[in-house]
Formats: structure tokens, sequence, C-alpha cells
């Protein structure tokens, strides 16, 4: 008697081999999914960081585009923009320009524009608010290289538009200065990650294309 | 005499019942699908995000192309206009479409991304008269709307209306 109910008190082997099998199966089963679905969330996680920033920066560059009046210079992976008269003299000056460009090391789309601070002598302004003519801002080199002279060290503010850009592609609907469309392509994310392109347009808003030809020639 | 005699175990011990099984089951897979169902949820959630993200980028992009143009056809004619690279005013995109997978930027470029899969674009313009202009003359106002839709169905749509000031 005591012998029998002892055997029917405790688990057999069979028994707690059988239970511990069914656990680590449910075990395993549940700990793939979680597994899986932690992926996933990583994933759209990924995904809509990406689309987010790639609109952030495009709408950020989209906005220098509309306010600017003339596109001076279009390159694959860039493009300068003369932001208007700010001065009323009638001519481009270095401190009009706007420079967005990609740099690779850095994976940012940058702004780079000269900003003289207030406190200046209108002589030293003079002196250093150059004026130039289209042709001597139509590339993106010529622009970089004035910015990057020695003069204006200190001046150059250089801010980001857009992060963890992999490539940058700009188009125009005509070759600049008489552009009035441009095209833009940003791609986001990681190297061999996810990555996302997404295309928008800018218009300028109220360009000065009718008037390119007072700005081609320095003499006036 | 006791040991060869065993109390018969009552018949309700004897094992689960198939109800119960089934019971268990059911309850089982409730509990599953009960705590799977946000993951799911809030992935098609993320993902639905993006695609509007791209479908608003998308739309915008063909409306500053639209925009671009001037309000009626410089030249006069439509005659030698035989696609969108010709276009030269708004009446032009009337009808405009871009079946899936065939989303291009102005330069032709085609919208190759993931997120672009199944979009599509359409563009109305259609002329619109504010109380007191009379009707049976040119409109000076003209609405342009470019719809983004996912497997035909509305995503986002941008709709602006044009004044004729320009050329």
């Amino acid at each position: 008697m005591s012998r029998r109910s002892e055997s029917t008190a405790a688990f057999t082997l069979m028994e707690l081999m059988l239970a511990l099998s069914i656990t680590s199966v449910i075990g395993l089963t549940v700990g793939s999914v979680a597994v899986a679905l932690s992926h996933a969330q990583s994933h759209t996680d990924q995904l809509s960081e990406s689309v987010q920033s790639g609109r952030g920066g495009l709408l950020a560059i989209e906005s220098h585009v509309r306010k600017a009046k003339l596109v001076t210079a279009v390159e694959t992976n860039g493009l300068v923009l003369w932001l208007g008269d700010a001065n009323a003299d009638g001519k481009i000056n270095v401190d009009e320009l706007a420079m967005i460009s990609h740099d690779g090391d850095s994976r940012e789309v940058r702004l780079s524009k000269l900003s003289f601070p207030k406190t200046l002598s209108p002589t030293m302004l003079e002196m250093l608010n150059v004026s130039r003519t289209l042709s001597a801002v139509d590339t993106i080199s010529d622009v970089s290289s004035e910015l990057d002279r020695g003069i204006y060290v200190g001046y150059v503010a250089v801010s980001p538009l857009a992060i963890n850009v992999a490539r940058f592609e700009v188009v125009t609907d005509a070759a600049p200065p008489l552009s009035r469309l441009v095209g833009l392509r940003i791609t986001v994310g990681t190297e061999g990650g996810r990555q996302v392109s997404l295309v928008s347009s800018a218009r300028l808003r109220d360009d000065e294309t009718a008037n390119v030809s007072s700005y081609t020639d320095g003499s006036n | 005499m006791a040991t060869e005699m065993p109390t018969p175990t009552p018949p309700f011990r004897r094992g689960i019942t198939l109800m119960e099984t089934l019971l268990a089951a059911v309850v089982l897979s409730m509990t599953v699908g009960a705590v799977l169902m946000p993951f799911t949820a809030g992935a098609r959630c993320a993902e639905h995000d993006a695609r509007v993200s791209v479908a608003v980028s998308l739309a915008q992009d063909l409306m500053e192309e639209i925009l671009a143009k001037p309000f009626s056809d410089p030249g006069g004619g439509e005659k030698h206009e035989t696609g969108r690279g010709d276009w030269d005013d708004l009446n032009d995109y009337d009808g405009y479409e871009e079946p899936a997978g065939t989303i291009a930027s102005f330069d032709g470029t085609l919208a190759a991304d993931p997120t672009a899969v199944n979009l599509s674009r359409h563009v109305t313009v259609e002329d619109v008269y504010v109380s007191g202009q009379d009707t049976r003359q040119a409109a000076t106002f003209r609405r342009v709307t470019v719809e983004v839709c996912y497997h035909g169905q509305a995503l986002t749509s941008l709709c602006r209306l044009v004044y004729a000031n320009g050329p």
C-alpha cells in the first residue's frame, strides 16, 4: 500500500522528460518568435527613421532652394544658390551665395555660407564682401575655393541640412543660371543596412532668370 | 490485502477530455494572438507611415514641376507636344497618369526605391470660377490636384489653386 501510493505521488522519469521536452519546445518557439519580432521591430524602426531623416533633410534643402533667386552652379552632388540681392547693389556678392554640397566623409549634406558680423566696419565689409560675376561662381569648386580663402576664416558658417546621407544628387530643368526647377534625390541609411532614397523637387519661388544678363557682366 | 485492491481512480481524473484540450488550445491561441497583435499592428503602422511620407514627397515633386510651368500655353498651341518633356503649361498635365512602377521625376529618372513600389500618381487640372466671374470667359483660376495612390487606394492628395498672373 505504502509503495503503491509513493509511486503515484511522484513523477516518473518518463513524465518528467516528456514535460521537459514539451516545455523546451514551447520555450524555443516563444523565443524564436520573440527574436523574429525584435528583428522586425528594429527593421521597421530603421526604415521609418531613415524615411523621416531623409524627408527632413529634403525639406531643409528645399526651403533654401525656394528662397533662392538663381541657381548659379549645379553638379551631380551639390549646387550653389544666389539668395538675392541683400545689399541692393545689383550684383552677386559673396555673402549672398549659399553652397549646398554632400560631404562623403561625414555623410552630411551641408550648407556653407559666408556671414559677416554686423559689428564689422563698413570699409572692412566692402573689402571682404566682394561681388562676383555669374561665370566666376558657376562651379562648386570655384565657390568652394572662394569660401576657403584666408580672409574669410571665421566668417564661413557650415551647417548640416541632412545627416546619414549615402548619396545626394541634383538635377535641374535647364542649365544654370536659367534653372527654375531643382530635382533632389537623397539616399539615406547606413552602408550595408537599409537605405531609402527619396525624391523631391523645389521650384524657385521668385526667380531672377529673366534678368540673368545683368549678372553675367562684371563691369556694371 | 489492501495492496492488491487499489482504490479505483474516479473517472473524471483519468485524463484530459477532448473538450478540455480544445478549450486549452483555443485559450492558448487567443493569448498568443493577443500578445502578437500589437507588434504586427505597430510594424504595419510604421510601414504605412513610411509609405505616406514617400507619397507626400512624390506628390510634392510633381506639384512643383507643374507649378513651374506657365498658366497658359506660351506657344499658343499643343501641336508639337508629344510628352511630359514637351509640356509647357498647366493644362497639359490634366489627366496625366503614372501607373505603379513608372513614377519618374522630371528628368526621367524612375523612383526605384522599395518604399515607392505599387505607388501611382494622377493629376487633374481644372478651371475654377469664383463667384461673380463670367463662366463664358477663359478661367483665371486653375486647380491642380496631384493624387498618389497605393494599390489604387488614395494615400495622399495635394491641391493648389493657381491664378493666371504669369506669362
